[in-house]
């Protein structure tokens, strides 16, 4: 196939897709008449990325896949255009799912172990029903609880590629750790 | 016109309370729990997280405890838990150093402990901070998507009126013309009997396809039977007809 045509194909595919298409997915939408092969693809696809340079809209690769978004700076701008104001989460939530997402899977235990404080429910069902974090298993340990981790969908909703767009969490830890002295030297004090 | 509501509740402050200069932030602060307000009174006062004065921190945080409660802030137990571990952590720094028989074994900071908690908490707390920075769907990024292609796989079905019904029966009895001519004899044919056969093949089968109906060999009249049968049936509301969209077969099934 010729690759402007493979290009106008992935093109509309990306855009008409509800959710974002990963290489795999937009390989299968060609059959071996077509002999469209992965290097193509991803050849479209980085055209494509480079067409938008002058755009209001960007191609992005999220959670594996790619879709067309607006860019950020036009936010203000867009945000009229939605009746519905973008929701608001508490800091409480927000640490619940920062401690998911760096920690996952984990178990309600594990979060008001970090935060000290007992997990509200109501948090908890809004991550679920948001499906930004969902069940994954039990703990093997007594009681048996529930492990939680996040989703694919959390990925679409925070703008991220995969879990490693997420600040690197021993980073932080040693900036937080290299603001004071040393452990043991306070220890012997 | 008489109140019937209760009295809006008012946090009277006694009148004796002594009430340190910086205590109305603390007051107005949301704190996420007793680590949230333990990092912000250690923060305020510039201490170092590995190096708590533990007797100056315990007593700043049973002040600010005890006013909250006083102005009658409900405190969840957490908060007193600490209190306690803090009061815990002063007595034991004030006792004399244990002597220990093995001098290489040292005595652990009970600082230590919360020092670690305080910083893990301090890590998601910022964490939580970058997450909610970051651009989000609907708030600062808008995803295009050009709605009007059909994803779903399962089709929805619409319900089918008579003239849809009408429509299909006289496509089933063309077929029947074309096999007229072998129509030999005259059968005795029962609209009851066909309700019966309809309702007892729907009851294995969960639906059946319009023209599964229709036994073409028993002729026009045979088709019209059941035709008859099967609008009886939907008057009666024993089945319903469906069809996923103009052009697809209507198919019968069952009411519940």
């Amino acid at each position: 196939m010729d690759f402007q045509q493979l290009k106008k194909i992935i093109e509309a595919a990306v855009l008409t897709s509800e959710v974002p298409v990963s290489v795999e997915q937009l390989k299968s939408l060609f059959d071996e008449n077509d002999k469209a092969q992965i290097l193509d693809i991803e050849r479209a696809l980085l055209e494509m990325e480079r067409d938008c340079d002058n755009r209001g809209v960007e191609l992005k690769k999220i959670g594996g896949g790619y879709r067309y978004q607006s860019r950020e700076e036009f936010a203000d701008w867009l945000r009229r255009l939605s009746e519905i104001r973008p929701r608001r989460y508490s800091r409480a939530l927000m640490e619940t799912l920062s401690i998911i997402a760096f920690r996952q899977p984990v178990t309600r235990g594990d979060i008001e172990n970090i935060r000290g404080v007992s997990v509200s429910t109501e948090i908890m069902r809004t991550l679920l029903t948001n499906e930004w974090i969902e069940q994954a298993g039990y703990k093997q340990v007594p009681g048996r609880p529930a492990l939680f981790k996040t989703t694919q969908k959390f990925l679409e909703y925070f703008n991220l590629e995969s879990l490693d767009d997420l600040p690197a969490l021993d980073l932080l830890e040693r900036k937080i750790s290299s603001d004071s002295p040393p452990a043991d030297s306070a220890a012997k004090g | 016109m008489e109140q019937t509501d209760p009295v809006p509740k008012e946090r009277v402050i006694p009148a004796d309370l002594f009430i340190p200069p910086d205590a109305l932030e603390v007051i107005t602060q949301d704190f996420e729990g007793p680590l949230d307000l333990l990092l912000y009174l250690i923060r305020k006062n510039s201490f170092d997280v590995l190096n708590i004065p533990v007797a100056e921190i315990a007593d700043q945080y049973a002040k600010y405890i005890d006013l909250m409660q006083k102005i009658q802030l409900e405190l969840a137990g957490e908060y007193l838990a600490m209190a306690a571990t803090l009061a815990q952590i002063k007595s034991r720094l004030l006792l004399p150093p244990k002597h220990i028989e093995s001098d290489d074994e040292e005595e652990i900071d009970p600082r230590l402990e919360l020092a670690r908690r305080l910083q893990q908490y301090e890590i998601f707390r910022n964490l939580a901070e970058t997450l909610n920075g970051m651009p989000r769907v609907g708030r600062d990024i808008f995803v295009g998507h050009a709605k009007g292609v059909v994803r779903s796989l399962t089709p929805s079905y619409e319900r089918v009126d008579l003239s849809d019904l009408i429509e299909a029966f006289q496509g089933v009895l063309q077929l029947a013309d074309q096999n007229a001519a072998i129509v030999m004899q005259r059968e005795n044919l029962s609209v009851k009997e066909k309700v019966e056969e309809i309702i007892d093949r729907l009851q294995s089968v969960s639906q059946l396809r319009f023209d599964e109906i229709f036994d073409k060999r028993k002729g026009r009249a045979g088709m019209i039977v059941a035709f008859l049968a099967l609008l009886e049936l939907i008057n009666s509301k024993k089945i319903y007809a469906i069809q996923a969209d103009a052009d697809s077969p209507i198919h019968i099934r069952l009411n519940d």
